[in-house]
């Protein structure tokens, strides 16, 4: 167990730079995700971590020391790829073991290891067998179990569910966060899933081109996105967004004009940046717009497609000037493609950004 | 058996059950056509296979119980049944030369084999000028054994060839010259290490190919777990390569027991048959001396103990197809 710290850690391979610069302080157990689209950087990030990449610049502390230039053992980091990365030719005591007896780990000490987190991923009964004589589910379970056996101080995590199928996902998902709960180790998890971020992390942080967009709980990712990148991110269905414009400073609150210049009064305060006139961007989440929600503020819509969810239906509607608004709504009325209605949502719910995609305060 | 904590996932059961193969949704009429073009397309092969290496082996067995002589054509061919086979077993230079090919066997296969497998983990192991050394190791395989021996014979010359000057200005003049070809004892020892450099460019390319598709991640995992270098060598290289070694030894085995041409060149078998072998022996009573029948027996006998030492080392270190 123990805290992690990056300190303006970057990375380049030759001329080409990859991370940026990238500053954050990880809590002694804490729970953290690396969120972000394809090639964002978050492999980089956390094999740097590892000790598997070299750190290009920068200071990586872990549990005190500067751990830039240790090798993995002595960092005391345990980690699970993507691909299991089994040792195909051993069987799944084997695997769990490797680790220590590589530590020259004393013999009972191993075996009772082992047998602690077979008990643990429930593995017993397939102790004996090969990787290739598992499902992917149990090899995932074989690959934490070869982590949980070095008791490290720092687990980390490379997109370990992307292999597995929608319902063993959750399962391992849910699995995860108990093993967290359970030893309490800091650990560090690579995702592209902000489904899995959110319900996995203590904090999110939100990785865009080697850099950090935002750092926060899932709660306030989801609340208070930082940027225009963050709020698209996070969330799913994803934000709609609504072009406007700033169309009046009234003692600090912001009042918008639609593109058919509907005037919006908000909570949002205006930046010093700020200018009558400047165009902005509204967004909003689909459970805020609904087709006869209590929202004081209306917009018209029309609906281009329906999906069906059991529990609920998304609609797909395009209003003046903005294309795919999503709304998600209970079963009940029946709507049909094509229907047009004025959708209603409370302006105080809404985002706004500004012409640079970042968000105006509240 | 599937895990009970995990229902069964109907995606990953379908995936195994549903074989790349055409059999498994063909019906009679597809299934028909398709063995016929199987058929179709193995024909030629097969017709090369029975040409060229069935019916000559076919007609050494029926030549080996004859008298058969290639000079004494007039003379009429008896069947002699298996007194070749006993004169053969008899004949102290067939022992000598069978003595030879083991030793030669015995020798090159681990160390050819061994230095393959650490020339390969060398080329591969991303040092500068890796392929320039990937040429250069296996160079000497494309060349014709005849004229590697020749270039060698030059180098080995004695008393003043390139390596008897090498070896004495190392030494300072001490050890030296040598008869490298001449002497008894030196004679195998030189066609040995001559025919590990020709040789050790093909297991290294072989091997080459075992090494680059071991999953990197592998190495990654062991790192995490504290492996050190020689530690990943031993516990994921060695292991991963399970495939690659038996092919690896068995091609080796039987490219070492078909000794012939360096031999032929170098030393006609000499000095006093310490370097004669199995495949010289026989093509000597056959195309030196044109006794057939003979030399037919002797390739019959060259093809059972082949075959039974193929057929124990496959028994001892079987393919692992799991991996
Ligand atoms: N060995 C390398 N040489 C050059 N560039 C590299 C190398 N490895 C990674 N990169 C680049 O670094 C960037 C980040 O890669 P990384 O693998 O960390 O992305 P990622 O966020 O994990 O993406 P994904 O979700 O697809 O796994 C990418 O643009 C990639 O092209
Ligand atoms: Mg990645």
């Amino acid at each position: 167990m123990a805290p992690v710290s990056l300190r303006q850690i970057r990375k380049s391979y030759h001329e080409l730079s990859v991370i940026h610069g990238i500053d954050l302080e990880i809590a002694d157990g804490e729970f953290i995700v690396f969120v972000g689209p394809s090639g964002c950087g978050k492999s980089t990030l956390l094999r740097m971590i590892a000790g598997l990449e070299e750190i290009t610049g920068g200071d990586l502390t872990i549990d005190g020391v500067r751990a830039n230039d240790q090798s993995p053992v002595e960092r005391g980091v345990a980690m699970v790829f993507q691909s299991y990365a089994l040792y195909p030719h051993m069987t799944v005591r084997d695997n769990m073991a490797f680790g220590l007896k590589m530590a020259k780990a004393d013999r009972t000490l191993i075996a009772q290891r082992v047998a602690e987190a077979a008990r643990i991923l429930h593995l017993e009964r397939y102790l004996d067998r090969r990787p290739s004589a598992l499902s992917g589910g149990q090899r995932q379970r074989v690959a934490i179990g070869r982590a949980i056996v070095r008791h490290p101080k720092v687990f980390l995590f490379d997109e370990p569910l992307s292999n597995l199928d929608a319902a063993l996902r959750v399962n391992t998902r849910l699995e995860i966060a108990r093993l967290h709960r359970d030893l309490g180790n800091t650990m560090i998890y690579v995702t592209h899933d902000q489904v899995e971020a959110m319900t996995l992390a203590d904090r999110i942080v939100v990785l865009n081109g080697g850099r950090v967009e935002q750092v926060g709980t899932p709660a306030e990712l989801y609340e208070r996105p930082a940027n225009r990148f963050v709020a698209s991110f996070i969330g799913s269905p994803a934000m709609s967004f609504l072009p406007a414009q700033i169309a009046a400073l009234d003692g600090g609150r912001l009042t918008l004009a639609l593109a058919d210049g509907r005037p919006i009064p908000t909570h949002h305060r205006a930046s010093e940046a700020t200018r009558l006139g400047d165009p902005v961007t509204i967004g909003l989440r689909p459970e805020h717009l609904a087709p006869d929600g209590p929202g004081s503020a209306a917009l018209p819509v029309e609906i281009q497609d329906i999906e069906y969810h059991g529990d609920r239906r998304f609609l797909y509607a395009s209003a003046p000037g903005a294309n795919g608004l999503t709304m998600a709504i209970p079963g009940g009325r029946p709507f049909q493609v094509g229907d047009r209605f004025d959708a209603r949502f409370d302006p105080t719910a809404l985002h706004v950004f500004d012409g640079a995609g970042v968000a105006l305060p509240v | 058996m599937t895990d009970p904590s995990h229902p069964p996932q109907p995606t990953a059961a379908g995936g195994r059950s549903a074989s790349p193969g055409i059999t498994t949704t063909g019906t009679t009429t597809s299934r028909r056509a398709n063995r016929r073009t199987v058929a179709l397309m193995l024909t030629p092969a097969l017709l090369l296979l029975a040409l060229f290496l069935v019916l000559p082996f076919l007609l050494s067995i029926g030549l080996s119980v004859t008298n058969y002589n290639l000079l004494n054509r007039r003379a009429v061919t008896l069947f002699v049944g298996l007194a070749n086979y006993a004169s053969i077993l008899e004949d102290e230079r067939f022992w000598q030369a069978a003595w030879n090919t083991a030793r030669f066997a015995l020798v090159t296969v681990p160390v050819q084999s061994a230095l393959a497998l650490l020339l390969a983990v060398l080329v591969n192991s991303g040092l500068p000028g890796r392929n320039l050394f990937r040429g250069v190791y296996f160079l000497p395989t494309v060349l014709s054994m005849a004229v590697v021996s020749v270039i060698w014979a030059g180098l080995l010359r004695a008393p003043q060839g390139v390596l008897n000057a090498l070896v004495g200005t190392l030494s300072g003049g001490v050890l030296g010259p040598y008869d490298w070809l001449g002497d008894e004892t030196l004679a195998m020892p030189t066609i040995i290490v001559l025919s590990v450099w020709q040789g050790v460019g093909f297991q290294m390319v072989i091997y080459l190919a075992g090494l680059q598709s071991i999953n990197a991640e592998l190495y990654e995992a062991a790192r995490i777990d504290g492996a050190s270098r020689f530690q990943q060598f031993l516990h994921i290289t060695l292991p991963s390569l399970r495939n690659t070694h038996v092919f690896v030894v068995l091609a080796t085995t039987v490219l070492a027991f078909k000794l012939f041409g360096q031999v032929d060149v170098l030393t006609q078998g000499g000095p006093l048959d310490s370097t004669n072998t199995l495949v010289r022996y026989l093509f000597n009573s056959g195309f030196r001396e044109h006794r057939v029948g003979f030399a037919s027996a002797a390739s019959v006998l060259f093809f059972l103990l082949v075959l039974g030492i193929t057929l124990v080392q496959r028994a001892l270190v079987r393919e692992d197809r799991e991996i």
